[in-house]
């Protein structure tokens, strides 16, 4: 962010450097700083082709957030972040799928436009000393008909002269569901609750002055209203409400490799993650991403996302029979599909505040009518004092 | 994609380290090498797509919300 101190300020931080594997810590100690983020994203969902749309808008989601960060010291080795976020979505919805006259499926999206808002805040409290850190978190998030209570610990001890980083932590949620309009639509879940229990193990190594790797393994088990309050499912000419398992468990495990290229003063990224779970779903993603420095404040980032996924086993786009388990779900996000993502950064630092800009563009593939795709736009400013 | 994951992983442990020196970790400190260069726009990435993909990873922190629809 200052650029006039940059490098002192890597040097001096360099023999605590360990990057960490999770996204809400870090391996520096405190700065003894305060610093303010924020960030602008507007997300907007491609309009489904009209010869897939039997019924309803092919209009979908269009959301604004607004995200702010604030990171304060507290003492010589504590400090607090503060985060908050807030959305605004708008637009229609899919709601079920159902065959055409020549047997293929075909979607309904819900009539009317949804508005609705979600508020988030967030509170870190990281310790932190020469050898270990620990960071406590607690979340909230409210919307009309969710809402959502979160923990989370996680710890890091770094060894072997600090090359080496080991990372653990657990965090967990209590979510309650209270859908709209349940009288209008009795099958709609009432005083619903989901409860999240997780927890990860991470390593990481310095492998030389120029090359970084570590690997994630994760876990979590899910429990109570799994289902999506507002979709339905077509069950051989009837419509019956969303319902999946009461109970979900998660495995995760990932590789991140960074490299740095002092010729072409840039950085490598790969990140490699795969995902499965009780439901039969699995899953892989690749990130490719190249940060290219130019000059000594600006950066242009390029990247590359590929993200593939098998279907739920209980999963149809339509049901011709019912099912022994009572199990239904037409939902894309259960669904086996492909998706690539194509993102440019660019990001200008100045004296004592950045600026940057994100473009993304998300295309999926696969048998579901109502695929999805988005184009995403993303502004960030932050300054330190 | 499995076998490729786990030869990748298996890369990156058999690959021999050197030992760096703290004055040699110049490069490494610098923000493009983090795992996450920039905590805001992780976080929106990893809200968008766990709200339209059916992966749940689990990482550090705590954090909710719906993401339905």
């Amino acid at each position: 962010m200052q650029e006039k101190n940059k490098t002192l300020a890597a040097l001096s931080s360099a023999a605590m450097l360990l990057n960490t594997l999770s996204s809400s810590a870090s391996a520096n100690p405190p700065d003894q700083k305060t610093t303010v983020d924020y960030r602008y994203t507007s997300y907007e969902e491609g309009a489904l082709d009209a010869d897939k749309v039997v019924e309803g808008s092919t209009e979908r989601y269009s959301i604004d957030i607004h995200q702010v960060k604030v990171k304060t010291p507290v003492a010589g080795d504590t400090e607090l972040v503060f985060s908050g976020q807030f959305e605004t979505l708008s637009g229609a919805s899919p709601w079920y799928v159902l065959p055409n006259a020549d047997g293929e499926a075909v979607q309904v999206m819900t009539g009317a436009t949804i508005d609705e808002t979600r508020a988030e805040a967030g509170l870190d409290f990281r310790s932190y000393n020469e050898k270990s850190e620990s960071t406590l978190s607690v979340s909230y998030s409210g919307e009309n008909d969710y809402t959502s209570f979160g923990f989370g610990y996680a710890g890091q001890w770094r060894f072997n002269k600090k090359t080496s980083t080991l990372s653990w932590g657990v965090n967990g949620s209590k979510d309650y569901i209270d859908a709209t309009d349940a009288d209008i639509y009795p099958g709609r879940p009432t005083e619903e609750t989901k409860n999240r229990l997780g927890g990860f193990v991470g390593f990481s190594q310095v492998m030389s002055k120029n090359r970084l790797a570590g690997v994630t393994l994760g876990l979590s088990s899910l429990e109570g209203y799994l289902s999506d309050a507002y979709k339905l499912a077509w069950v051989n000419g009837d419509i019956v409400q969303d319902s999946r398992p009461t109970s979900q468990n998660n495995y995760n495990a990932s590789l991140r490799w960074r490299e740095y290229i002092p010729k072409a003063n840039a950085a490598l990224h790969v990140d490699l993650g795969y995902y499965n779970n009780n439901w039969e779903i699995a899953s892989g993603t690749f990130n490719l991403a190249w940060y290219q420095n130019i000059g000594s404040s600006w950066q242009i980032t390029p990247s590359l996302r590929y993200y593939n996924q098998s279907a739920a086993v209980f999963y149809q786009p339509f049901y011709t029979e019912q099912r022994m388990d009572g199990f239904y779900s037409s939902d894309y996000r259960l669904s086996e599909f492909s998706a690539i993502s194509a993102r440019l950064k660019v990001a200008k630092t100045f004296d004592r505040f950045y600026l940057n800009f994100l473009y993304e563009n998300y295309s999926a593939s696969g048998d579901h009518p109502a695929m999805l795709s988005f184009d995403l736009i993303s502004l960030g400013v932050g300054t330190d004092f | 994609m499995n076998k490729l994951f786990l030869l990748l992983i298996a890369a990156a442990l058999i690959q021999g380290c050197t030992q760096v020196k703290a004055w040699e970790r110049g490069n490494l400190a610098k923000q493009e090498m983090a795992f996450t260069p920039d905590p805001l726009e992780q976080k929106i990435s990893s809200h968008v797509y766990h709200s339209k993909e059916a992966s749940q990873t689990t990482g550090a922190g705590a954090g909710g919300g719906c993401g339905c629809n």
